[in-house]
């Protein structure tokens, strides 16, 4: 899910935000778009640097991974959603990681955190865009050589992403189940990643029950969040590359899967950099929860659970959303091996996506799309829901105007009822003075409800 | 200066202070224009509603419900009911979807729905006019209650009720305003139930009755200054001593009345012994009893102002800028509808509270019925009952600064949403714009409040209703719930409505009126305004039918739909700076 969401924002271009991350995919446009959104771009930022960083330190583990969960995601997507739609999504996650790794180079912190990033990356997208991507993500990754850094952002990150488990484990977990599976061979011989991958889960657990309420994404998040933290640690930076390699991880596992597709030289690249990634994630997972957890995790909440923004800009990007779906998939076909690249970019898009899964808009996305786009379909929820709104406001204006409009007329018409008594009280006085606004405030609060049912009908329906 | 004088300013000037400083903590917290105009939309539903309570319950509306009240009895009952019923019709039509347009003034939700710069430029101007007109009575209002409770001129009260506003206004903008309009929604709250209760408690300890066939008698010996011609009535022999002009003769002495009318000429003094029968002024009930029972006047003008005040209240409210602009600083819709609710509840019991005090004034300030300030009935009935004691004072202290809360938080309220207005639709420009805004929008009804003679609150305020209902009214509703609105036909229902009202109500201040059925609808033009101009607006639109905007599915789909689906962006988001203020005030 949490990918669908990420790559459906792009697409979308409705959303501000979501569209100009993605539309950029390019490099640079990756960053660029985390920077323009007004909304939260500080804590955007700050997430993409960690799954960057996580994605460099891990990378190889989750190549193999990621090759496994492309095909995963390729088979998923279609049957769930559309097939086509999830590919598109994939493209355009692509392209944010290319930036980043070149931004690793640049800067210090933006390399580890780039690492970070791909590792995430690569365990939900791979399925989807595969073979093209693979050829440039060797060079990608190589830049990336931050493993170094990567290798310790790799533990920090579960760690951090537990905080705000929801999104990391969401977006993570599509990928991570097919890796999970994968690196379960191979990943043994990562200690570090295990204790991050405990961590993880335990977060998960949490942002998981969301995602099942909303799409497929939940039930591929637990196993994948495994697979994520051996991944960080096997495959750092050099391995992302190598995604198709993704074998790379496990070492000889992932190679009888993945290997074929990945090159050979990525293989290589993968070995290598793991053993240096294995040393670094002890050391590193210090260092790298420090970072991520102070300043990351409570913008994340925040966000999650406040940002109404988020939400809004699904919507508006059904396709997109589409596409996303198919990647959440992924778990499912985690067996093809996807490229390491898809992985990459559907990481950085996770981050938004995860949003909008907790406020579950991620389903609605056709229906939503029907109504913005004005079909038959669409045409006939918003009328009906404007029409039962307005049915029910004019029934109480209706019977609130009568009741107070035959007042006038029935003291003029009949003045005994100014000599009544009641209460110690005469009885209009009782009625204008008293009795009048306990009757308007039960009528504003019983249409309150009425309309908050109507709304709700309308939302569940559309989301259905 | 006498000592309950003291005491009332004190109170006055200390609610001045308190509300400048708590202004003033919100300027640290205004970090953005979106703060400043909406306060970054994070107010919660009953800091939100008490702001839109304390500043809905303006002195106009509450000193002069008491004050009609004293003087028409159960018939003024229908003023506080239709401007509660407002809040009825902003939840039925408009509170949820008005939110949801994303939009932060009338004329942007105009334009956001239309997308008609003339129709945006006609409803500044609206805004403008209502703004302003409302802003006249509170403004004034201030001055009454200083002169009063002081006898302090009027002009300083208005100066410095204009002064306080601006600066808070200026100080921090919407949001330190909704700290401060939420504490003095509680001031006044606090201010009438505890005066309430303990009159309320006298007077029923006091075995007393309304239900008698007499007029009011004066509780002890009082002297009474009339400041404005008035015509009395009385059923029965009076007397008592008068200097000044009395039914067009100079008197120095002793004058005896038989029933029937009389008129007092201004700048007379009248000296009333304890116990003898009050005149009241023509065309209000004589008798307590004849107060007590509804439709005491002619039958057929009295239903025909009935029904109008009904419709001027019920669909003014949402018109009115200060209450519109409040809406959009809810969370969602679904906070503006709750927020609405609680207005409810909450205006409801303060109306109460008005009605209880202004029913008993009639036995403890009675004089007002003869020198026809009745809209002060409110700020003397504490010390009136209590009699000259610490007490009394104190309590009469505590209704003035009620009275001061409820001036300043109205006007303070306007002043944001007209600035709100100026700032975005007619000088386009930064933060020192805003500022210069509220200044603009604080300063031209300063003006006029000292140039105008004050007229009551009964008149003025429902006028001002009438010209929101005829105008504003019919542009939201339409807009909201009818796809087929053009332009076209907006502008027409908003000037046909507006010129009608408008006209009306130049008419009935600055002209007389015959006492007829045409003086009625002139006094209370919305029952024919306000069909007028929803008919204007429905035919323009079907004759220009071609003319629909092409967006107008989506724009009515924004409008309704749930937040959760993510299809209602804000429109405020424009004038973003850069700052994200996420929560802060809740």
């Amino acid at each position: 899910m949490s990918t669908f969401i990420d790559g459906a924002p792009p697409s979308v271009a409705p959303d501000p935000d979501d569209s100009r991350p993605e539309p950029d995919q390019g490099e640079q446009t990756g960053h660029a778009g985390e920077d323009r959104p007004d909304e939260g771009s500080a804590w955007l930022r700050e997430e993409l640097a960690r799954r960057v960083a996580t994605a460099n330190s891990s990378s190889g583990g989750r190549h193999a991974r990621r090759d496994n969960a492309a095909p995963a995601l390729s088979a998923g997507g279609p049957a769930r959603h559309s097939a086509s739609p999830a590919r598109p999504v994939g493209g355009p996650a692509l392209p944010v990681r290319p930036p980043r790794r070149d931004r690793v180079p640049g800067d210090p912190q933006g390399a580890a955190h780039p690492a970070r990033d791909d590792q995430r990356l690569d365990p939900g997208g791979p399925g989807l865009r595969p073979d093209p991507w693979t050829g440039p993500r060797p060079a990608r990754r190589s830049p990336g050589a931050v493993p170094g850094g990567p290798s310790l952002p790799t533990p920090a990150d579960p760690l951090a992403r537990t905080p705000p488990p929801t999104r990391p484990a969401q977006p993570g977990v599509p990928l991570r189940p097919a890796t999970a599976a994968r690196s379960g061979a191979g990943l043994p011989s990562r200690p570090a990643p295990p204790s991050g991958a405990a961590a993880a889960r335990l977060l998960s657990p949490p942002a998981e029950p969301p995602q099942a309420a909303v799409s497929v994404p939940v039930a591929p998040a637990p196993l994948a969040q495994p697979p994520v933290a051996g991944a960080p640690v096997s495959s750092p930076p050099a391995r992302p590359p190598t995604p198709p390699n993704g074998l790379s991880p496990s070492g000889a596992e992932p190679a009888g899967g993945a290997p074929s597709r990945g090159a050979p030289s990525r293989d290589a690249l993968t070995h290598h950099t793991l053993p240096p990634m294995v040393r670094r994630p002890d050391p590193g997972p210090p260092t790298g929860p420090v970072r991520d957890e102070p300043g990351e995790p409570e913008p994340e909440d925040e966000i999650l659970w406040s940002a109404d923004d988020l939400p809004p800009a699904r919507p508006i990007a059904p396709p997109e959303q589409r596409a996303a779906e198919p990647e959440a998939e992924p778990p499912h076909g985690a067996c093809s091996p996807g490229s390491d690249d898809t992985d990459a970019e559907l990481t950085v898009k996770r981050v938004r996506v995860v949003l909008a899964e907790r406020k579950g808009v991620a389903r609605p996305v056709r229906t939503v799309v029907d109504i913005q786009e004005g079909t038959a379909v669409g045409e006939l929820l918003r009328t009906n829901l404007i029409g039962s709104q307005l049915w029910v406001a004019v029934r109480f204006a209706a019977f609130a105007a009568v009741t107070l409009g035959s007042l006038p007329l029935l003291f003029a018409w009949f003045p005994a009822i100014g000599e009544v008594d009641v209460l110690g009280l005469r009885l209009p006085w009782l009625l204008l003075g008293v009795l009048v606004y306990p009757f308007l405030l039960g009528l504003g609060w019983w249409h309150t409800r009425m309309a908050e049912r109507v709304e709700q009908n309308f939302a569940d329906h559309v989301q259905e | 200066m006498s000592t309950p004088a003291l005491v009332a300013l004190v109170a006055i000037t200390i609610v001045g202070v308190v509300s400048a400083v708590i202004g003033s903590f919100g300027v640290r917290v205004a970090r953005s224009t979106s703060d400043f105009l909406v306060a970054s939309r994070t107010v919660s539903p009953m800091a939100n509603a008490s702001a839109i309570s304390g500043e809905y319950l303006s002195a106009a509306s509450f000193l002069g419900i008491a004050g009609l009240i004293l003087r028409e009895g159960v018939d003024a009952l229908w003023y506080p009911v239709a401007f509660v019923a407002g809040y009825l019709a902003l939840v039925l039509f408009v509170a949820a979807p008005l939110r949801r347009s994303g939009a932060y003034t009338v004329p942007d939700f105009a334009e956001a729905r239309l997308y008609s710069p003339a129709l945006r430029r006609i409803c500044t101007v609206c805004v403008l006019i209502i703004g302003w007109l409302y802003l006249l009575p509170q403004l004034q209002g201030a001055g009454l209650a200083l002169t009063t409770l002081t006898a302090l001129p009027a002009w300083i009260g208005i100066a410095a009720a204009g002064v306080i506003v601006l600066l808070t206004v200026i100080g921090g903008g919407m949001r330190s305003i909704t700290f401060v309009q939420a504490f003095q929604f509680w001031l006044k709250l606090t201010a009438l139930l505890i005066p309430a209760l303990v009159v309320a408690g006298l007077f029923l300890s006091s075995a007393r009755t309304f239900d008698r066939p007499a007029p009011p008698q004066f509780p002890a010996r009082t002297t009474v200054s009339v400041r404005t011609d008035v015509v009395l009535e009385v059923v029965g022999p009076v007397g008592f001593d008068a200097h000044g002009t009395v039914d067009g003769r100079p008197v120095q002495g002793a004058v005896q009345w038989a029933p029937g009318r009389h008129e007092v000429s201004a700048s007379t003094t009248l000296v009333f012994a304890a116990g003898t029968p009050v005149p009241t002024p023509v065309g209000t009930p004589t008798t307590d009893r004849d107060w007590l029972r509804p439709m005491s006047g002619d039958k057929g003008d009295q239903l025909l102002e009935i029904y109008s005040i009904l419709v001027a209240g019920f669909l003014g409210t949402m018109g009115l800028p200060h209450v519109l602009v409040r809406f959009y600083t809810n969370a969602d819709g679904r906070a503006a509808r709750r927020t609405t609710v609680v207005v409810l509840a909450m205006i409801g019991g303060v109306y109460c509270l008005v009605t209880l005090l202004g029913a008993l004034s009639r036995f403890y300030s009675p004089q007002l019925l003869v020198s026809g300030q009745t809209d002060a009935a409110v700020l003397l009935v504490p010390t009136a009952a209590l009699g000259p004691g610490w007490l009394g004072w104190l309590l009469g202290g505590l209704v003035a600064a009620g009275a001061a809360a409820a001036f300043l938080s109205t006007s303070s309220g306007l002043v944001v949403s007209l600035a709100g207005v100026l700032f975005t639709d007619v000088l386009r420009g930064r933060l020192q714009d805003f500022r210069l805004a509220a200044v603009l929008s604080s300063v031209i009804p300063m003006a006029m409040a000292l140039s105008v003679t004050r007229l009551d609150f009964s008149l003025t305020v429902p006028l001002v209703f009438a010209v929101a209902a005829s105008t504003f009214c019919p542009l939201l509703v339409l807009g909201i719930w009818w796809r087929g609105l053009t332009a076209a036909g907006a502008i027409a229902g908003v000037l046909v409505g507006g010129v009608l009202s408008v006209s009306a109500t130049g008419i009935s201040l600055f002209a007389a009126i015959p006492a007829n059925w045409v003086g009625v609808l002139l006094y209370r033009p919305a029952l024919v305004a306000v069909p007028a101009a929803f008919l204007a607006m429905i035919i323009g639109s079907l004759l220009t039918r071609a003319r629909i905007p092409a967006d107008v599915d989506g724009a009515l789909l924004r409008l309704h739909a749930p937040e959760r689906l993510g299809l209602n962006p804000d429109r405020i988001d424009r004038f973003r700076t850069g700052d994200r203020g996420r929560p802060e005030l809740t």
